[in-house]
């Protein structure tokens, strides 16, 4: 998705420290990348810097997309069609988490995280949530993937 | 986001709504920043 909107620059305030995400974010247009832990400071020094011109990370997204030039080989982005709410979702059933899970993290309905579900499975061409998960985890930097997701 | 002058116009698209309305609260309430629109949704 493009962020066609009317402001003249997007800053991304979110949780997810998924470089897929990032990236697709980045793509899309986002001009900043902000985790919602940052104080008050922090964000007012963000929308500071956006306004000077700069691209605002917080420093542990930065280091991770720096890496990720550096370590995800060319070629095996097998997720990179997925849009970012599916990109979301994948990234948290990787993590484990249940359909109903996924729902309440994202507050969604059931109905449509198997929607998103159904999605991800034609564009990566799985049949079952172990698949898509085991695909979503070789296309990752090791760095990147949750802790509680690694063999 | 958008510059007009000395004054930062911000819209907030934030799914959970406390949090939304905290940081429109806070923003606002920051010099040279004004919240003209938050929404739950870009949709």
């Amino acid at each position: 998705m493009r962020l066609h909107l009317w402001f003249r620059q997007v800053i991304m305030l979110t949780v997810y420290k998924d470089i897929k995400v990032i990236f697709q974010a980045l793509k899309a247009g986002a001009c900043g990348y902000v985790l919602k832990r940052s104080d008050e400071t922090e964000i007012l020094q963000a929308i500071a810097e956006v306004r000077a011109g700069g691209a605002p990370m917080t420093s542990e997204v930065a280091r991770m997309v720096v890496r990720s030039f550096l370590e995800l080989p060319m070629g095996q982005d097998e997720t990179g069609d997925l849009s970012a709410r599916e990109s979301e979702i994948l990234a948290l059933l990787a993590e484990g988490l249940s359909n109903k899970e996924i729902g309440t993290r994202l507050e969604i309905s059931l109905s449509t995280v198997r929607t998103h579900l159904m999605h991800i499975y034609e564009k990566l061409h799985v049949r079952c949530r172990t698949e898509a998960a085991a695909k979503y985890l070789r296309s990752m930097p090791k760095e990147a993937i949750p802790v509680t997701a690694r063999p | 986001m958008e510059s007009t002058g000395m004054t930062t116009t911000i819209a907030i698209v934030e799914d959970n709504a406390t949090l939304r309305q905290c940081l429109a609260e806070f923003l606002s309430s920051t010099e040279g920043h004004r919240c003209v629109c938050t929404c739950g949704s870009a949709r």
